[in-house]
Formats: structure tokens, sequence, C-alpha cells
């Protein structure tokens, strides 16, 4: 009798019972639940420290290309007559360590020209080269070749120049006067860090080049995205996108600050950072409002807030609460504004 | 047994719901309450007026809200968007101005089309009262 039990007990001992398994799977359950996160959260935060210092060295590339040419590479026709339009983020290639690229591009043929240059390459093909520096690791579509040209270059839009993320301001629009979200002397299309007409100077920035934003991001294009979610797929084809992307594309740049609808919908508006990344083009090209400009917004896969650099050669994080008379006062570069201050 | 379990998930649903419904209030708390609203612009010609971008400026109130706004489309017809798009504006007295922003050339920075005076809230001189009904406002006709 006592044998018995005793064996009974020892073929009990000999496996773990349910109850057993399941406390210990629910308190391993609940240790990783506790821990997924905190694991996430370093990860952005190193993610967001590589951004800030991508978009410094940019920056730093921009002081040098001064200090070698008296001015700030712009996105100007480099001869007046032609249609064709450079970016700051090619002439800038000699000084990010990409001298064998930008030898090999012709800067007398557009971006998007597939006639062979002197040594047989195309500017359509090379600028297909992924460059990491201006490629924010957050964005879920870094590293990817998905922008193009416009339906009246090729037949069809297809996706073929390397993603980039950073893009400067031309100005403030207007209309954000209108709506009572700016001041009347921030509110002028030629405003920004960035000229499409203009190779500006150091003497160009009459408000300080440390309360000046020459770069801020805009991430996850061609594709629409709103409020953390893509809410449009850009398709190779389709017309239906934002226009800008690629890193060698004018088009690229945001244009003026406008504003957009708290969904991201609309505009214009008074949401300026993380609401959307851009306004989807309609059919027609150029669009009567956005032209062959680029339809971006300022927008990053942080939390709340953006990377932004300034003239002056710093990178700061602009939280996306900010005020809109504030960002719209750092973006002119020439206002006079008083109140720059983030805090 | 099973009615004390049947209690215990009864408990956990109602928790459930409380905490969900408060964070629904909480979320859309500081919102005025719009009412959809929705009208036409005109041009000088009597033909309706593509790309036009109408503002509402608020008089008379103390809420902060932005200004509701809306674009019309190529039929002349516009609806206003206060905070998400289309979802109208709040109720109250309005000062109105009307601008047409597009571009002469693609690579030209666009420009307003219509006369200063009627982007100017002080000199547009067009006053319209929104009820919290549902407005269809009379057509706006640029002179």
């Amino acid at each position: 009798m006592r044998l018995q039990s005793l064996a009974h007990r020892n073929r009990l001992r000999s496996a773990f019972t349910l109850v057993e398994l399941l406390v210990v799977i629910a308190i391993i359950g609940i240790l990783v639940g506790l821990l997924l996160p905190a694991v996430q959260a370093a990860r952005e935060a190193a993610r967001r420290m590589s951004c800030s210092n991508n978009i410094r060295q940019i920056e730093l590339a921009f002081q040098n290309f001064h200090s070698a040419n008296k001015y700030f590479p712009s996105n100007i026709r480099p001869d007046a007559v032609s249609t064709v339009r450079v970016r700051w983020a090619t002439y800038l290639l000699p000084h990010i360590e990409q001298q064998s690229l930008y030898s090999k591009i012709d800067l007398k043929k557009n971006w998007s020209s597939v006639v062979p240059n002197a040594d047989g390459s195309l500017n359509y093909d090379l600028f297909g080269s992924k460059i990491p520096i201006y490629e924010c690791p957050s964005n879920p579509e870094s590293g990817r070749v998905q922008d193009g040209s416009p339906p009246p270059d090729t037949p069809v839009w297809q996706a073929r120049v390397a993603n980039g993320d950073y893009s400067g301001y031309y100005g403030v629009s207007p209309q954000m006067a209108t709506l009572g979200l700016v001041d009347a002397n921030s509110a002028r299309n030629d405003n920004g860090a960035m000229s499409k007409t203009a190779n500006l100077k150091f003497a160009s920035f009459t408000d300080g080049t440390s309360n000046t934003i020459r770069l801020v991001e805009s991430s996850g294009r061609p594709h629409v995205y709103r409020l953390g979610r893509k809410v449009i797929d850009a398709t190779p084809g389709s017309s239906v996108r934002v226009n800008g992307g690629g890193w060698c594309r004018p088009a690229s740049e945001l244009n003026v600050l406008l504003g957009v609808s708290a969904d991201g919908a609309s505009y214009p508006g008074p949401q300026v950072i993380n609401t959307t990344n851009g306004i989807p083009l309609g059919s027609t090209y150029p669009d009567p409002y956005f032209g062959v400009d680029g339809t971006g917004q300022a927008y990053s896969f942080h939390s709340s807030g953006i990377t932004a650099a300034f003239v002056d050669g710093s990178a700061r994080y602009l939280s996306s609460n900010i005020d809109v008379r504030v960002y719209a006062g750092m973006i002119s570069r020439n206002g006079g504004e008083i109140n720059k201050d983030i805090e | 047994m099973s009615r004390s379990f049947s209690r215990c998930v009864r408990t956990a649903l109602i928790c459930g719901l409380v905490v969900s419904g408060s964070m629904v209030g909480c979320s859309r708390s500081d919102r005025v309450q719009t009412t959809s609203a929705e009208g036409t612009v005109l041009g000088q010609d009597g033909k309706p007026l593509d790309r036009a971008t109408v503002v509402f400026h608020p008089t008379e109130t103390s809420l902060k809200f932005p200004k509701p706004r809306g674009t019309t489309n190529a039929e002349g017809r516009f609806q206003l968007s206060t905070y998400d798009t289309n979802d109208g504006a709040p109720a109250g007295k309005y000062k109105v101005t009307i601008e047409q922003w597009y571009r002469d050339t693609p690579d030209q920075a666009p420009t307003n089309h219509l006369p200063a005076g009627l982007a100017s809230e002080a000199t547009s001189g067009i006053d319209v009262q929104l009820s919290k009904d549902q407005s269809v406002l009379e057509p706006f006709k640029i002179r």
C-alpha cells in the first residue's frame, strides 16, 4: 500500500504539471511583453541618432562647399536658357566622398536623361546609386529605388532613382498668412534656405544662420503616408503619388511651407509636421497649383518630431507640436522674426 | 463556478467599456463642434470658379479653432474643413475671403488671380452666418 503510493508520487514528479508550465509561460510572456517595447524604443533611439548624424554630415558638406565655392548650392539651372535643373544633393557629392559618381554625371543633362554621356553611362542610371547618408534609417522605404520621372519625360512613370529623405523649403506660402497661422513678413514664396534661382551666400541669411532651417525630413515618398499609416501605395505607372523622394530630383524639395488638415488629406491647413509626408498628385501633370515642384511635407518615422539641420551646421530635433508661426520663422531666412526659440 | 466566471467576464467587459469610453472622450474634447457647410464660387462671368480657396474668418467668438477653409472644384463647389477634411465649421458669424492660387507656368511660383481686396477680411465685404444645422450657402459671386 505504502509502496504503491510512493510509486504513484514518483510517477507524478517525473514531469511538469500543466499548471506549472502555464505559470512559467505566463511569466516569460509578461517579461517579454515588458522588454520588447524597451528594446524597440532603444533601436529607434539609435536610428534617430544615426539620422541626426546623417543630416549633420550633409550640413557640413554644405559648409565645405561654401568654403570652396563662396556660395551654397541650390536647385538652379546651370545655364539660364536650358530646361536642365540640378539639385544641391548632386553638387554636394564631391564633399561626401562620392567624387567618382560625380565625375560620371553630366551636369548639362537632366537627371532623367537617357541620352548617353561621354563615357556611355546614363544620368538616369547613375542617379539610381544609393547614398546612405541621404537617407533616414527609420524610413521603412530607405535603401529603395522607387522614385522616377513624371510622364512628360517618359511615357509612364518608372521607379529608377534612389531614395533621399532630406529636403529644404523654398519659402512659406502666403496662404498660411491668410489663414492667420503665420505673419505676413514670414509668408513669401522665395524666403527659404533653398532657392530655384540664386546661389545663396552667408550674407543672404539676415535672420542669422543658427535661426534658419536648411533641411528637414520628408520620409516615405513617393508613397503617401498619413499619421503613421501608408494610405496610397505608389506603384510604378500610377499617377497618384507624392511628387518627390529621389535624392537627385529638384522636386524632392518641399516647395513652400503649406500646412494640411488634421487628417492630412487636404490643404491648406494648420498641421505642418508629421501629419502627412505629402499631397498626392492628381492625374494632371504638371499640377495647376504645384506645377513641376514637389508636393512633399515634413514627415518622419521618429516619435513625435523631425530632425532638422540649421544653416550654422547644427542638427536639432523639432517637436511635432511646434507653433506654426515659430516654424515658419525658422524657415524664413530674411523675415526679421524675433520669436524663433524652439521651447 | 460558471456563475462566478460569467460575473467576472461581465465585470471585465464593463470596465473595458468605461475605460475605452473615457478615452474616446479625451481624444476629441479639445475640438469645437462643427457642422458640414458647402457653397459655390462664381467668377465675374457668372461661371463656376475652379481652385478658389475660401477662408472663413470668425468674428465675435471666444472659441479657438483653426479657420474653416475650402477649395473649389471644377464645378465651383467647396466644402468647409476645420479640423478634418470636409468636417464643416462651427456655427457663428464669419467674414469670408476668397483667393485663387495657381501657376501661370509650371516652373513659377503660384500667384493669386483674384483682386487683392477679396483676400483681406477687412475689405472683402462678405459676411456669412453659419447655423448649427447643415448649411448650403448662397453662391459667392466675384464682382
